[in-house]
């Protein structure tokens, strides 16, 4: 079945990907000056306690810091594969456990942002090129210009003023104090879909003027097409046609974009989360950058990546079965 | 002309705006089809023929306007529409189209949706025009691809277009248009595209589906050759007006108009091989639509062309026989000079 | 055409000038053409404005801006921007002035407040001396755009440290600016090396750098130039840092530019006038520089105008985070910085004047790009 086996070429691929991630993000979490034991020796100091040249040299065996970095890379990937991603001693603890409490509203958050952007790009981008050159299609491309230029972190700045000065609300964070550390229930559900969208809004908006002109376009183009007027006389109604053939086609773009707009909002995150201090991955992995916490830098480097990949990967997938050309393999 | 028509377009006038103006790209157009007949539309491309057929169904694009005239259709109850009048995006239009005119489009490659299978943008207008349920219709559509020639239509009917020759496209497209049995067919130069050989299958299995079916057909082409084998009336057309027009016979044997004459001169003969005769290019080229002349617009290239007269207004109707109409001062100035005066306004 | 055209006789006018600028277009070069089309587009006119005006603001920032952008006015700290004035107390009519101020404590908080002393009142004058500098890096001056004698004017207000943000931001405009412009060029560089290697020599080369490419535009950029960045040492001086800086930027735009050229020097290469100018023994150096190169530099110079807020961008979140640019360095991120939590913005909302620079200068770019990407092909209507 050949949509299987593409399916397995495209996975397998993916797989040597990642592998070429993980040697990237290596690379870089070794280039600064010293190492781990290094680090954990000025931490000690810095607390006011006293370390022996000796026992650093303890560390850096334990460690297996003393062997050649492409054993210690070895020793990394091969640890990861069993879920052990090392040891973080910013937070003294295992990576593991910092990443794996932060990281599912990581992906909540990221999944709700491409949510947004989908149900609101979508819908604008089909009135807009249907009415274009209206108030309303003017409006939106001015909106899209300004969304488009809008650094993230500058928007939730300017949220997060405007929040404070003219409503006397904070928007920083995803729960509110009472619930803060509170076990799940329906009030923390609650509280955490009054906060996320902030995050959603700001990481969304340049994703959404982007897809909005990408809709616009496409269908314009789209609607110029000869199989448009060919449908139209077939007797179809007008709204109907519109909805079957043109704008069908024109998301498949859209879909092609998936994997991209992840990347994005993936990219933008980690400001974000440290802007508005979310309990999600961004502050921890910016500090970690900061402080050279390079085991958990580095692990969620490759994390990020991973889901990256995902993100494209289901896009390839939607796009065969979205596309007969590209699942059947058509040249036209 | 008798009352006998099916669809009958009466001073048709349609300008294309551009910028702030607005250019006339079809201008005074009249003619009539006959239930059962085939009327060919010919002339170069930009002649304005394709807007007149779009027309008919209200296809025309932005910035395309009708500014006047009639286009008058007797309808399945028997009444008498001007579809000019209807909404473009209305119902009573939409009701008209594929149930009663059909159409068939230039680019077989382009006028299917690639993203869905043959079978669903066929079945899809049966189910807006006839009342079948969904194994009927599917039998229906399966039937039609078959009698239009396509080999397995059981497969056909589930592949995409892309699997598809052209000359099995266009052949799908005939059988989308014809699959309600529409009164009249447009037909909009269905074999440009195509190579010759399956330019002959196309235009040999519409010839018979419509004597089958005794289907009238607006045929539009700017190729006299498949005018010659296709057509019962014709009107050839240059810069947006009719210039000839009358029954295919006439019109071959004894073009009046010089563009008529020029454009048969233009075309190869098989008697011609061997023989030293060249083709005749008509001289010059079609003007652009902005130097569009105040007189006869064929004015400037033509043999025939008389000073003061046919750069004044566009010339009367000449009647040579019940049938064939001519638009030239020359003919015109022949006519009455060596005959009675008969010329009609 | 002309020899057969009929002379119109009761032309109408607006199809003759029709005719006239089409007469004209038929006569233009493409490079005429792509002016026309460009002059067209009223955006792109008015972003190409912009974009001058911020030219000018980086070449001349010491004349612009008032003082130091490390200068500090203690009596002023965290003041907001200085109000112009042209009526006094008394509703008196005067040239622009501003007022003095007097540092107060607030009498709960105990926090600084700047109050306004309504009795003096200091004129605004323009082509002051002030802080001496060197115009264009080498002859001294000391003449600025404006200024005041006595109280100092604050137009975007001060910093905690009571730094001038007016002259902070022109200062940074200077840097923002020129790691935008020295990272496209960078990225072009790269862009057109790698891509021209792989479109050239093709096969395996060209194999290896196009995965290469995908690669890197599928892996998730901003996190791994963090890291990158983050592993730079502290001890680097500001300069070292800007350059390197800059350079991995450029390292984040130059896929687009290399796929581009890959592609358009592989369609060339079959057409007639390369292989014409191939068989009339052109040296492939010759061959790259003068015929190819030239037929689509248009698409080149769209795809940098495009890159270029891209990188600005990434610049300025990097310093934001502190990753990036450092002071005494000042770039608009490292003035963001400043504006990082909640009670600064409260308390200082001037701070975040210097993001309006970037939202007008991207927004400039984006209507600059979208001028020249019509303008690019002109022969498409």
């Amino acid at each position: 079945m050949p949509l299987l086996q593409k399916i397995l070429v495209r996975l397998g691929s993916s797989v040597l990907m990642l592998v070429a991630v993980s040697i990237v993000a290596f690379i870089i979490i070794s280039l600064p000056p010293g190492d781990f034991a290094d680090s954990y020796a000025a931490n000690k100091i810095s607390s006011g306690e006293t370390v022996t040249l000796a026992e650093i040299e303890a560390i850096r065996r334990q460690f297996g810091l003393d062997k050649p970095l492409y054993l210690q890379y070895f020793k990394w990937i091969g640890g990861m594969v069993y879920g052990d991603f090392g040891y973080s001693w910013g937070y003294s603890r295992p990576v593991t456990e910092v990443i794996g409490e932060r990281l599912p509203m990581t992906i909540l958050i990221a999944t709700g942002t491409l949510l947004f952007t989908y149900i609101t790009a979508i819908p604008l981008g089909i009135y807009s090129a249907l009415r274009q050159y209206s108030v309303a299609d003017y409006t939106f491309t001015i909106l899209g210009y300004i969304g488009l230029a809008t650094p993230n972190f500058l928007l939730a700045l300017l949220l997060m003023f405007g929040a404070t000065t003219w409503f006397g609300v904070s928007v920083g964070g995803l729960f509110s104090l009472e619930y803060q550390d509170a076990a799940w229930s329906m009030g923390r559900v609650w509280d955490l879909l009054s906060h996320i969208w902030v995050p959603i809004i700001v990481l969304g908006t340049a994703g959404t003027a982007f897809q909005l002109r990408i809709m616009r376009a496409t269908l314009l183009e789209e609607l110029n097409k000869m199989y448009v007027t060919a449908a139209r006389a077939t007797g179809l109604s007008e709204f109907r046609m519109i909805l079957k053939y043109p704008v069908r086609l024109a998301l498949n773009p859209i879909v092609s974009t998936l994997g991209w707009e992840l990347t994005t909002v993936i990219s933008g995150a980690p400001i974000i989360g440290l802007v508005l201090s979310l309990p999600d991955t961004g502050p921890m992995f910016i500090n970690a950058l900061r402080s050279q916490d390079m085991f958990l830098a580095g692990a969620m480097m490759l994390i990020y990546c991973i889901l990256v990949m995902i993100g494209s990967f289901i896009s390839d997938i939607l796009l065969m079965i979205v596309d007969p050309r590209v699942r059947m393999g058509a040249s036209t | 002309m008798s009352d006998d028509y099916l669809l009958k377009v009466e001073d048709l006038t349609i300008s294309l705006d551009v910028d702030k103006a607005s250019i006339p790209i079809v201008e005074g157009v009249n003619f009539a089809i006959k239930p059962g007949r085939v009327f060919a539309l010919v002339g170069e491309s930009g002649s304005g023929k394709t807007i007149v057929s779009l027309s008919i169904l209200r296809l025309l694009g932005k910035g395309v306007r009708i500014t006047g005239g009639k286009i008058l259709f007797k309808d399945n109850n028997g009444k008498t529409v001007d579809i000019l009048k209807l909404n473009p995006k209305g119902k009573d239009i939409q009701a008209i189209r594929a149930a009663q005119i059909g159409m068939i489009f230039q680019e077989p490659m382009s006028s299917f949706s690639p993203v869905h299978t043959i079978g669903n943008q066929i079945e899809e207008v049966v189910n807006l025009h006839l009342d079948l349920d969904k194994k009927q219709a599917r039998q229906k559509c399966i039937e039609m691809l078959g009698k239009v020639g396509i080999v397995n239509p059981e497969r056909a009917f589930d592949q995409y277009p892309f699997e598809f020759s052209g000359g099995m496209r266009q052949r799908a497209m005939i059988a989308r248009a014809m699959i309600c049995n529409p009164k009249l067919l447009i037909a909009d130069e269905p074999t440009t595209a195509l190579d010759v050989t399956i330019q002959a299958q196309i235009l040999k299995l519409m010839k018979n589906l419509q004597n089958e079916l005794n289907m009238a057909n607006l045929f539009i082409s700017h190729n006299i050759g498949v005018i010659a084998q296709i057509a019962d009336d014709v009107a050839i057309m240059y810069m947006g007006k009719i210039v000839e027009q009358g029954p295919v016979r006439d019109i071959l044997r004894k073009p009046q108009h010089p563009y008529t004459k020029g454009l048969l001169r233009a075309i190869p003969h098989l008697a011609d091989i061997g023989r030293s005769r060249r083709l005749e290019p008509i001289a010059g080229s079609v003007p652009n639509l902005f130097e569009r002349p105040n007189g006869c617009p064929f004015a400037a290239r033509c043999s025939q062309f008389i000073e003061n007269i046919c750069d004044r207004g566009f010339p009367e109707k000449t009647k040579l026989s019940p049938d064939h109409s001519v638009f030239c001062y020359a003919v015109a100035q022949d006519v009455n000079g060596s005959q009675m005066q008969e010329v009609v306004a | 055409m002309s020899q057969t055209s009929p002379t119109p006789n009761q032309p109408n006018m607006v199809a003759a000038n029709k005719v006239k600028s089409i007469r004209r277009l038929d006569l233009a070069t493409s490079r005429q053409l792509m002016w026309y089309k460009f002059k067209r587009h009223k955006l792109a006119m008015i972003g190409t404005g912009i974009i001058f005006v911020f030219l000018l603001l980086s070449i001349f920032p010491e004349f612009i801006s008032t003082t130091k952008p490390q200068l500090r006015d203690p009596a002023y700290s965290s003041g907001p921007p200085t109000g112009i004035h042209i009526f006094d107390e008394e509703w008196q009519i005067h040239w622009p002035f501003i007022y003095g101020h007097k540092m107060k404590r607030h009498p709960v908080t105990l926090r600084k407040l700047v109050v306004l002393d309504t009795d003096t009142r200091v004129p605004i004058e323009f082509f002051v001396r002030g802080e001496a500098y060197k115009f264009l890096g080498f002859i001294p001056a000391d003449l600025h755009l404006f200024g005041t004698l006595g109280t100092q004017i604050h137009l975007f207000g001060t910093d905690k440290l009571g730094r001038d943000i007016f002259s902070r931001t022109i200062y940074a405009t200077r840097v923002s600016m020129s790691i935008g412009i020295i990272g496209v060029m960078a990225a072009f560089f790269i862009g057109l090396a790698i891509g021209g290697l792989a479109g050239l020599k093709g096969g395996w080369v060209d194999n290896v750098i196009m995965r290469l490419i995908e690669f890197i535009r599928s892996i998730p950029s901003l996190p791994l130039w963090l890291g990158l960045a983050a592993s730079l040492p502290r001890e680097w001086s500001a300069t070292t840092v800007y350059v390197v800086v800059t350079l991995i930027l450029a390292a984040l735009g130059w896929t687009t530019l290399a796929r581009r050229v890959r592609s358009k020097l592989l369609t060339l290469q079959n057409e007639d006038f390369i292989q014409a100018a191939r068989l009339a023994g052109c040296s492939n150096y010759r061959l790259v520089t003068k015929h190819m190169l030239p037929s689509f530099m248009s698409y080149l110079i769209v795809d940098l105008t495009v890159a270029f807020p891209y990188i600005l961008l990434a610049e300025t979140s990097l310093s934001f985070l502190g990753l990036g640019m450092r002071e005494p360095m000042v770039s608009w991120g490292v003035l963001l910085f400043s504006a990082q939590n909640v009670t600064a913005l409260a308390h200082t909302p001037w701070l975040l004047i210097p993001g309006g620079f970037i939202l007008v200068i991207v927004i400039a770019f984006n209507f600059f790009g979208d001028g020249m990407r019509d303008a690019a092909d002109p022969y498409t209507k």
